[in-house]
């Protein structure tokens, strides 16, 4: 084996409780080479990265770690740091009320006399940000810098240990365009003058524009390896995938009706970034009996989409919201509720369920008043609305008085979706229903779906699993860029043409 | 086998009831070490005593239930008892609205911390500290300073015999709706939600907002009740009363098994909790214990106490 590798990982495994996350997964990186990584959500990327870094430590993983040709046994991330392994997150910003110099050379400041040697730190700091192309004034506290900036500071602090490793996670995902291209510019400098970088990223332009080599993930194993130059979008894309529509999907036999809801200039700002769009204007409708399904990767704005609609995002957003014909103003989450608006979110346990009180309890929290009789609720008729959705969308449980923290996932989800269905909504919006619940509720959740179409509700969701949100959803949306890149209904459209809009390839 | 499943049997019961079981040892221990402890004229002070301490905890428990916590208490119980005074004693009025504007005052007082928490995103820890210096100062703004005596005839009728010691029949009364409405009401059922995950009940369309406002009313207004009380027992509106109150309520709380965190915590173990802690010092008291050493005493019995509460929390899992 030659070894002008710098970083070889070799037959890496890695299972969290039994479930394999990778599987013997080989990747190396050359001196002096831009080396991306790709795959699609969960396909394993940031287990591999968190290995690399030492996150998980050595021996909690099968394979190894070779650097320059020495194996490398990591029992924290400052032993990778030690070893030359940078990582530069999306959003690394550990000592923002430290200046700039500080953050640089921080844990590795020069001294004098026992104290920090200022002027030199100073000096250090502006001469290696030159190296950069940066002029910014060192004694400056990060906080006053944008994102962006920040970013290229972290970069300084890699240089600044001299790692030979860099890794770029999904760096480019609160930058403009031109931020990206002085980015783009600035990784292949270093690559120029012999490091080797690690660029993670969904967005395939851009992997196309700074890598020299790309390695496809697929549910954590190795699903091939491109040579920039002799490879097209779609060849990666179909690595990416890799997999057929099984017979899992029921399909929504659902009548379509008038149109329900109807969304127009919805525009989201971007959470990390004043001027930047997260969401740039798009229209949308959903009618009667109709699944719409929101596709886009990590970032996209699926989940900003949703909360906007149901009044709960934070940030800056502005929509015109038009309900069965009439112009609706929805400010918060009860006037949704009261608009027969469901929303069931991305993180159940943070906010879609009660976990200390009972399935009885969470199913009728938000509409207490289907159960009370004047002030008093009527224990046994909340019992009752329990049982039957128990019963009905087949929650395992030994009573409904169990607590939601004793159910297992997919049970839990079901909870949440009776809790809506007592609320007998109009609109369903769902942002990754699907998300931490086994195969089998999986399809049950698909199938309520399809009950729910029938009988007249409009669904709008979200999910980053491709082949369910293009086998169950009536039509989809593909969002890139903060703007709606093509739309398509049942069967128009396959996943490699799909990831290709939602990757900003065209 | 038999005996190991007594045991568990043994311990789950320990589990549920220990509030009730601190309470009944101490009585027991209570009436072994003083033969004045039980008798009619220590229980009847005791109940006396206890009538405003009751209605700080109830309020106090619906805020720590929404994961807040109100100090202001015994500020507002000062305030509270010298409005009141003032208003039967220099405006002649009688001492059924003098009440009602005490309590009136507290919820301004509880409405003002709650508006803090709910709409300014303050802590209530903060929000309320601030309240518990405003109302101490303008109870002693109100009264200048000095006790103001009240005549025989107006407050102290809360306390009188002849008419069966309102102040108890009240505390009881109090008790008795808000065990019914933390278990049969909407109103009751959300409040712990919101201490347990109050984004989910905020996201089920529920506005959150409005009832952690409404917990801090309600303390307010209880704990004036409780600032009215005192000064019917003691016949005098005083801007001193209630001092260290609002950490009796919360000593009473815990002691109940409510935790700090929110979502947990019921009314009538909170009222053992402070029957608890009127045990602890009325026996100091019978035994003559000078009360430096008692406050001492009771720090520790209040430490015993929540950390046999943590233990036997731990092992409900277990059970």
């Amino acid at each position: 084996m030659s070894d002008d590798y710098c970083l070889r990982m070799e037959r890496v495994s890695k299972t969290f409780s039994g479930v394999p996350a990778l599987t013997n997964v080989d990747f190396r990186v050359k001196k002096g080479e831009v080396a991306a990584l790709v795959g699609e959500n969960g396909a394993g990327k940031s287990t591999l990265m968190k290995i690399l870094s030492g996150v998980y430590k050595y021996g909690e993983y099968g394979g190894g770690i070779f650097i320059n040709g020495g194996e490398a046994k990591f029992s924290s991330p400052s032993d990778a740091e030690n070893a030359g392994v940078s990582m530069i997150y999306q959003e690394l910003s550990p000592f923002l009320d430290m200046s700039i110099a500080e953050n640089i050379y921080m844990g590795n400041y020069p001294t004098n006399f026992g104290g920090v040697h200022w002027a030199k730190l100073y000096d250090m700091s502006k001469k290696l940000l030159e190296t950069l192309g940066l002029d910014y004034d060192v004694k400056m506290t990060l906080r006053r810098l944008g994102a962006s900036q920040q970013q290229l500071v972290s970069i300084a602090r890699a240089l600044a240990r001299d790692s030979a490793i860099l890794v770029f996670d999904e760096p480019t995902s609160s930058l403009t365009n031109s931020e990206t291209r002085n980015l783009f510019g600035i990784i292949k400098n270093l690559r120029d003058s012999g490091k080797s970088v690690v660029y993670i990223s969904h967005k395939l332009d851009e992997i196309f524009a700074v890598a020299d080599r790309i390695n496809v993930l697929r549910d954590g194993e190795n699903a091939g390896e491109f040579e920039t130059g002799r490879c097209e979008a779609k060849d990666i894309i179909k690595s990416m995938i890799g997999r057929d529509i099984s017979q899992m999907y029921p399909v929504n036999k659902a009548k379509k009706g008038a149109v329900v809801m109807e969304v127009k200039n919805l525009t989201v700002g971007h959470p990390y970034v004043p001027d930047k769009k997260l969401i740039d204007g798009i229209d949308f409708s959903v009618r009667e009996g109709e699944i719409l399904g929101l596709v886009g990767l990590v970032g996209s704005g699926r989940t900003e989409i949703l909360n906007s609609i149901f009044g709960s995002h934070k940030g800056n957003h502005s929509h015109e919201l038009i309900l069965e014909g009439k112009k609706t103003e929805i400010k918060n989450p009860y006037e949704a509720r009261n608009a027969r608006m469901a929303l069931i979110t991305e993180n159940r346990r943070f906010n879609g369920i009660v976990g200390i009180m009972g399935i009885d309890t969470n199913i009728t929290l938000p509409y207490l008043k289907s159960v009370q009789r004047s002030f008093v609720i009527d224990k046994r008729k909340e019992a009752g609305t329990a049982a039957k959705y128990v019963e009905e969308l087949r929650i395992k449980c030994s009573s409904v008085k169990m607590r939601l923290e004793y159910l297992s996932g997919g049970n839990q989800q079901k909870v949440v979706f009776s809790k809506w269905l007592n609320t007998s909504p109009r609109i369903l919006l769902m942002d990754e229903p699907t998300r931490g619940v086994d195969v089998g509720s999986k399809v049950e959740i698909y199938e309520i779906m399809n009950k729910l179409a029938e009988s007249g509700i409009a669904i709008v969701w979200a999910s980053s699993e491709m082949p369910e949100i293009l086998a169950v959803s009536d039509r989809i949306l593909v969002l890139y860029g903060g703007t709606i890149k093509g739309q398509f209904s049942r069967g128009e459209a396959d996943q490699e043409k799909i990831l290709a809009l939602a990757s900003g390839v065209n | 086998m038999e005996q190991r499943e007594f045991v568990t049997k043994a311990k789950k019961i320990f589990v549920e009831y220990n509030t009730y079981i601190i309470f009944v040892l101490l009585f027991i221990i209570c009436s072994v070490l003083s033969d004045q402890f039980f008798t009619e004229m220590n229980i009847r002070n005791i109940l006396l005593q206890r009538a405003a301490p009751v209605c700080a905890a109830i309020g106090m428990l619906f805020v720590i239930l929404t994961g807040g916590i109100d100090l202001s208490v015994g500020s507002v119980m000062a305030f509270a008892a010298s409005l009141s005074a003032i208003c039967v004693t220099s405006h002649g009025w009688h001492f059924i609205p003098a009440l009602a504007a005490g309590v009136v005052s507290g919820a301004v007082f509880g409405t003002l911390t709650g508006v803090l928490v709910a709409y300014a995103n303050m802590q209530g820890f903060v929000a309320s500290l601030a309240v518990m210096t405003i109302a101490r100062g303008a109870a002693f703004m109100i009264t200048n300073g000095t006790p103001i005596k009240l005549a025989r005839g107006t407050l102290n009728i809360l306390v009188d015999r002849a008419y069966f010691f309102p102040i108890v029949i009240i505390s009881v009364i109090l008790i008795i709706i808000f065990i019914l409405i933390q278990n049969y009401t909407s109103y009751g059922r959300l409040v712990i939600a919101i201490g347990s995950n109050s984004m989910a009940v905020e996201l089920a369309g529920i506005r959150v907002k409005r009832y952690v406002l409404s917990v801090y009313m309600l303390s307010g207004a209880l704990s004036a009740l409780g600032g009215v009380f005192i000064a019917a027992r003691a016949s005098t509106g005083s801007a001193t009363i209630g001092s260290g109150q609002e950490l009796e309520a919360i000593a009473a709380c815990v002691i109940g098994g409510a935790s700090l965190a929110g979502g947990r915590g019921i009314v009538f173990r909170t009222v053992i909790g402070v029957m608890v802690l009127a045990l602890i010092g009325n026996i100091m008291n019978l035994m003559a214990i000078p009360s430096y050493p008692q406050d001492v005493i009771k720090g520790i019995i209040i430490i015993l106490a929540v950390l046999m509460q943590l233990f036997t929390g731990k092992s409900e899992k277990n059970v």
